[in-house]
């Protein structure tokens, strides 16, 4: 297989990327991460103990249709910052998206 | 070093008929009718009518059939070799070129992709279509895409112009077109080394500014463009994954964020500050502008190398790579003016410190 078709082959791939989930939780961070590596396993992780509370979701979907989630402010201490910082990691996972297809652009552009 | 083409094929043509001694496939007889077949010479006759049409077309007495005069007249034609044809042999007493030479200079027209004679052309007798090519000949123009390379050997424009100018007399167009060819090149070669001038010393001092070193220190990023962009290329993927042990990075504070493939997930710890948090949000955003960058520098770097064919010299690597040198010195700007310390100011304590 030449360069140009494992990069086209690669490229189809780049279609997957176009559905993406957002979550942000806040809470004690200790009751998430491992008490020995000091790591959160994201494998594994799954808020359910009730001590991260989810303080925002989005999902875009691949026909771009987009779901926003966004808890209550109660209880939730200076919600607007956290929800700022939601709106950061959405745009930051599109632009990682958009880095890959600018990646493959100058590619298949030459290939 | 650039291979004359006709050079190449008279190469090409020398080794294929030492193959066919060496096989015992070619005989002489079979060579000439190979020959009088290129000069367009009917063979449905046989071989012997076909010698003497070409002898009467060559001006060699009838009837010799393939002679050593003839074999060599054959010879003369297929290579059509500037040093070795007398002009003067092959002119009429009217000053025209005999038939024969005619059918040479057009099968080497055709050889050389200067026109190409339709199947439907294979009919029409040969002076009229040599007369018609040798009349497209003096059609051509320099500007008609597909000109600028064209096969403008030395070989063939002077047998086409042998005939002598008299002082006064007007520039003949094939006169016109070698000469505006051999600018054209001339001017073509002016301009990329003017590029190589310009380009590359602004390159240099772009990468040799402390802003675009600065984080990836470690890479001799000078010594890396001017070796090549091979080179270059894994120096914009130690780039990237210097982006990567970044991201990881942020796994280490209060504020933890996931990328996954198709999901993101951000865990905030309860205590942290509203200013952490909008430091972080600002450090992501410029952390993202570096990888956007990058990325597209690494696209580009890549981009030139698939566009690399096997064989290409180095005048055609440097070609592919002009077109998207202004792009990477624009990519080196804007990636010096994301890691310039004024603009990491205040943001140290989410990794951006450009000089550690």
């Amino acid at each position: 297989m030449s360069l140009k078709q494992a990069v086209e082959e690669f490229a189809k791939g780049i279609q997957d990327l176009s559905s993406l989930e957002v979550t942000t939780y806040t809470g004690s961070l200790e009751e998430a991460i491992d008490g020995k590596s000091g790591q959160i396993d994201w494998s594994k992780f799954t808020p359910t103990s009730g001590k991260l509370v989810l303080v925002a979701a989005t999902q875009i979907k691949a026909d771009f249709d987009t779901v926003n989630f966004r808890a209550q402010a109660a209880g939730i201490t200076d919600i607007d910052s956290l929800l700022e910082l939601h709106r950061g990691a959405v745009e930051s996972a599109q632009t990682g998206r958009l880095a890959l297809l600018r990646m493959f652009e100058g590619l298949l552009d030459k290939g | 070093m650039e291979v004359d083409p006709i050079e190449l094929l008279g190469r090409l043509e020398d080794d294929l008929r030492r193959a066919q001694e060496l096989t015992g496939v070619a005989s002489r007889e079979r060579e000439a009718e190979q020959r009088l077949a290129e000069l367009g010479y009917d063979l449905d006759e046989g071989l012997a009518a076909a010698l003497e049409e070409f002898r009467v077309e060559a001006g060699l007495p009838s009837g010799g059939g393939l002679d050593r005069e003839a074999w060599d007249e054959l010879e003369q034609l297929r290579g059509l070799d500037d040093d070795e044809i007398d002009p003067d042999r092959w002119r009429g007493e009217d000053g025209e070129w005999l038939p024969a030479m005619r059918r040479a200079i057009v099968t080497r027209v055709v050889e050389l992709t200067l026109s190409k004679v339709p199947e439907r052309e294979r009919d029409v007798p040969s002076v009229e279509r040599v007369s018609r090519m040798l009349r497209a000949v003096d059609f051509l123009r320099p500007d008609e895409s597909g000109l600028e390379g064209m096969a403008l050997e030395d070989a063939l424009v002077p047998l086409l112009l042998r005939r002598r100018l008299d002082d006064g007399e007007p520039e003949r167009p094939i006169e016109r077109l070698r000469r505006t060819a051999s600018e054209r090149r001339a001017t073509r070669r002016q301009r990329r080394d003017a590029e190589r001038e310009v380009l590359w010393p602004e390159i240099e001092r772009i990468v040799r500014s402390r802003e675009f070193v600065g984080e990836f220190s470690r890479v001799d990023v000078v010594r890396v463009l001017r070796a090549g962009f091979a080179e270059a290329f894994e120096a914009a993927h130690l780039a990237m994954a210097r982006f990567v042990e970044h991201v990881e990075a942020r796994n280490q504070g209060a504020i933890r964020l996931n990328r996954r493939s198709r999901d993101v997930c951000v865990v905030v710890d309860r205590g942290v500050s509203r200013a952490e948090i909008m430091q972080f949000v600002e450090g992501l955003r410029r952390q993202d502008r570096s990888l956007l960058i990058c990325a597209e520098l690494l696209g580009t770097l890549l981009g030139i190398t698939v566009a690399w064919r096997p064989g290409m010299g180095p005048a055609g690597v440097l070609r592919s790579m002009v077109g998207s040198v202004p792009r990477i010195i624009a990519l080196g700007r804007e990636l010096a003016d994301v890691w310039t310390p004024q603009s990491t100011g205040g943001s140290g304590g989410s990794g951006y410190s450009a000089g550690q």
